[in-house]
């Protein structure tokens, strides 16, 4: 399936230092775009609440990824927090 | 329940001690003193003193010294540029290079995370949240979007860059 990269993504990532970290979230995205069905990534789960929106764990960092007419939008990579609300 | 908690305690308490440490005087050989610092301040330090166990002062590999220094660097390079700058991914990364040179499991650093509340303790209210914060955010227009090869270059990078 197709994926597309919001500036919110991009900005994640800015701060990521661990390299092995970024290999993880570069094999994720290859296992997306070779997936027909967002529900086929392993480790996926949907959240609650208002539209299509999705998770993947990986390590103490969660991909977050809305899915709009089979496009997935990347949109954050945050580390694991009990406040998110600081990180919007 | 509460036996399983116990176990994965000890554990981490066993990793720490049982990995080589530099002697009181060893923080000189990590060369920059606010990494003694830090390491002092990170949230493996402050589990274990929260259980009655003093953090040593853990003799890095040379990767994780220069790594750790370059933490720090970059910390002190923000505070003075800003002294309201936020730090949190760095003080992050260094909690991250703790766990890993103590081989801790994920299992591990959780419960290390959630007993200082610092996550919430359940996976089902962490989702909750991150629905919440996400609300709202998307349908993105073209001018919100960064191109894939951005994006894999800064993945692909060898050193972070």
């Amino acid at each position: 399936m197709e994926v597309r990269y919001t500036a919110g993504f991009d900005r994640d990532l800015d701060r990521l230092r661990d390299t092995q970290l970024r290999r993880r979230v570069d094999g994720a995205i290859d296992e997306i775009e070779a997936a027909s069905r967002l529900t086929e990534v392993s480790g996926i789960r949907r959240l609650t609440g208002v539209g299509p929106r999705y998770r993947i764990r990986i390590r103490k960092y969660r991909l977050i990824i809305l899915l709009e007419e089979n496009v997935a939008y990347l949109e954050r990579f945050i580390r694991r927090s009990n406040d998110y609300r600081e990180l919007r | 329940m509460v036996d399983s908690k116990a176990s994965v305690e000890r554990s981490v308490i066993e990793k720490v001690r049982s990995r080589v440490s530099l002697n009181v005087n060893g923080g000189d050989s990590l060369g920059e003193a606010g990494c003694v610092s830090a390491i002092r301040s990170c949230t493996l330090a402050r589990w274990l003193a929260s259980h009655g166990e003093a953090m040593p002062m853990p003799a890095l590999s040379a990767k994780e010294a220069r790594d750790l220094a370059l933490l720090v660097e970059e910390m002190a390079a923000d505070k003075a540029a800003d002294p309201d700058a936020d730090t949190l991914h760095l003080e992050a990364a260094i909690d991250d290079l703790m766990y890993d040179h103590y081989g801790l499991t994920e299992e591990e650093d959780t419960l290390i995370e959630r007993s200082l509340g610092l996550i919430f303790q359940t996976d089902e209210e962490e989702d909750e949240a991150l629905a919440r914060m996400m609300d709202g955010m998307g349908p993105y227009d073209p001018e919100d979007l960064v191109s894939e090869e951005i994006i894999r270059a800064k993945l692909r990078a060898v050193d972070g860059g």
